[in-house]
């Protein structure tokens, strides 16, 4: 039957575990070579939903936001900190085990209708899994890129020279000062908007930095797009899981965060209090 | 002929009202499917033998507060609180893409009163394209309606009598597990004129998140489902096949093609898919396919000849 809308039927990609990279204790990243169709399609922001064992145990896929798609390699990356069942196991397979991939799913970073001159992207720890897809894209077009990336600790510290390599000016900030300025990114971000032109704003890290992202922008009257981590089940917009509160004249309404979102528009998004 | 071999009938009870007929027996569970539309990605919905859909309520429905969803050992929990848009935005906006497909179309309704339910029977059987009705007596999650119905037998009777009246499509009654004696309440829905049961809906549970020392959910308490209630809910389907002579459509963790004729074996007629649907979108067409294989493997030429089998 032809629908509308529906050009070709998605389905479950198979994916082969190249090699996972140890970032520090408990935080890996892991490599994938995995179908064409898949890396070509994927947009930054966007997140695939993996079935890490075929034996049904977990039950669910675990979500993972695109962290790097080489196409020249056929291979995705995922960024992940142990931090349950699905990721203990992760962190134990071998290069060589099977996976299967739904994605990409949701919706990714949207840039203004002209083309921006200087977009600053901003990570608290592993929200800065999706800004390395991200930088690459933005560099690729051309658009002026700066990374504000914030950690716990030196220890904690990754990806700086990911970013940099990108030809991406790069700031760190460790809350304990251990490397990099001392102190959150958003003092950074705080800094810069108030000195620098900055068009576009794409945040992804810890709710209450998000929040601060989102308040700073509000005030400078700078477009921000926030990238929002909630439990779901099916990550295709069935189960109604993983809604987040959205603004709308009326007052609120749910939004999925797999379908509409993982990204929203900062100002639109009503943060839990808690 | 492999199609003529899994038709599954649903046959009307009173002269004059309409019988249920499936393609298949593999029916998406209602909740677990939306309206269709997000696995019309993944799958042709013209192969499943019907689409339970998203369980409608008078007005819309927002749901209740997250978290709403926590996974257990082998289950999920939920507490979506019925977030729904409405029977009147349903039959406007959702029909029309349901009626594109010939798959049979169940619309589950919730209410909080018998005259909810009457009124909303009502209104979907002048509706084209609704092919039952399926009474959710049973949803744990609603304070109010519900959780009170599906453990009051008389309640369960009541409603049944109320929307048979009502309609003259094939209503199903949808059964709750947390119950005292589930073949007794079959039976008084069975008396009340319901054309078949539906069983089991989900299984009242919680989690405790013991870094944050609260219950993970917002709502405190969700329904379980998945592979770790599927012995409960063949056990239940076991006991209502003895209790009554209307069909069972069984459900309860029904992951692939063999769970579902474990179904059929302890005397379900249909089965429905709801929780593997989260984990595979194309769950129910490979539950279907495995039955098939089960069949072929076994040369039986028609699931018909299993139903309650193993009672025998």
């Amino acid at each position: 039957m032809e629908m509308e809308g529906v050009i070709r039927m998605k389905k479950e990609y198979t994916g082969e575990i190249l090699y996972q990279e140890k970032m520090y204790e408990g935080c890996y990243r892991m490599v994938i070579k995995t179908d064409e169709d898949l890396l070509r399609t994927s947009q930054p922001g966007q997140f695939v939903h993996v079935k890490i064992n075929q034996t049904g145990d977990p039950l669910l896929r675990r979500p993972f936001s695109i962290h790097r798609i080489d196409l020249a390699q056929g291979t995705i990356s995922l960024l992940y900190a142990v931090v349950g069942k699905g990721t203990t196991i992760m962190a134990l397979d071998l290069p060589g085990k099977k996976v299967g991939i739904l994605g990409p799913l949701g919706t990714g970073f949207s840039l203004p209708d002209t083309k921006p001159h200087h977009v600053v992207l901003i990570g608290g720890g592993l929200g800065a899994a999706p800004l390395l897809f991200t930088a690459e894209r933005l560099v690729e077009k051309d658009i002026q890129t700066t990374v504000i990336l914030g950690y716990a600790d030196k220890h904690r510290a990754m990806l700086e020279g990911d970013f940099k390599r990108l030809g991406v000016k790069t700031y760190i900030s460790t809350e304990d000062g251990s490397v990099g300025n001392k102190g959150y990114p958003t003092e950074v971000l705080e800094e810069m908007i108030s000195s620098e032109k900055i068009d576009a704003v794409l945040t992804c890290g810890p709710e209450i930095m998000m929040h601060k992202v989102a308040i700073i922008c509000e005030y400078a009257g700078v477009n921000a797009w926030v990238s929002l981590e909630e439990k779901m089940a099916c990550g295709v917009g069935a189960c109604l899981g993983c809604v987040v509160r959205i603004r709308d004249e009326a007052g609120s309404h749910y939004e999925k965060a797999c379908k509409e979102g993982p990204v929203f528009k900062a100002s639109e998004v009503i943060f839990h209090e808690n | 002929m492999k199609t003529k071999g899994m038709r599954v009938t649903i046959p009307a009870r009173v002269k004059g009202c309409k019988s249920l007929v499936l393609d298949n027996p593999v029916i998406a569970a209602s909740g677990t499917f939306g309206f269709g539309r997000e696995y019309a990605e993944y799958i042709d919905l013209d192969k499943l033998g019907a689409i339970a859909v998203k369980g409608l309520t008078p007005a819309a429905r927002e749901g209740n507060p997250t978290p709403r969803i926590v996974e257990t050992e082998m289950g999920i929990i939920n507490s979506i609180g019925l977030q729904n848009p409405g029977i009147e935005k349903f039959i406007a906006e959702e029909m029309p893409f349901l009626n594109q497909y010939k798959t049979k179309v169940i619309a589950n309704i919730s209410g909080n009163s018998v005259e909810e339910f009457v009124i909303m029977s009502k209104r979907l059987s002048t509706e084209k394209g609704v092919d039952a009705m399926e009474i959710n007596v049973s949803c744990p999650n609603i304070h109010r309606g519900g959780e009170v119905f599906a453990t009051n037998p008389e309640m369960v009777e009541l409603i049944t009598s109320a929307v048979r009246k009502a309609t003259d499509l094939p209503i199903i009654v949808k059964l709750s597990p947390n119950v005292t004696d589930i073949g007794y309440i079959a039976r008084r829905a069975e008396a009340g004129g319901a054309d078949a049961v539906s069983m089991i809906n989900t299984v009242l549970a919680m989690a405790i998140d013991i870094h944050k020392q609260k219950p993970v959910l917002k709502q405190v308490f969700g329904g379980l489902s998945g592979p770790a209630i599927k012995p409960i809910a063949l056990r239940q389907v076991w006991q209502v096949y003895q209790s009554v002579n209307i069909p069972i459509i069984g459900m309860g963790g029904i992951m692939d093609g063999d769970d579902a004729i474990e179904f059929i074996l302890a005397g379900a007629t249909a089965v429905s898919v709801g929780t593997g649907n989260f984990v595979n979108p194309t769950a129910c067409l490979d539950v279907l396919q495995g039955m098939r294989d089960y069949l072929e493997n076994h040369q039986i030429n028609d699931i018909n000849q299993l139903i309650g089998r193993a009672h025998q």
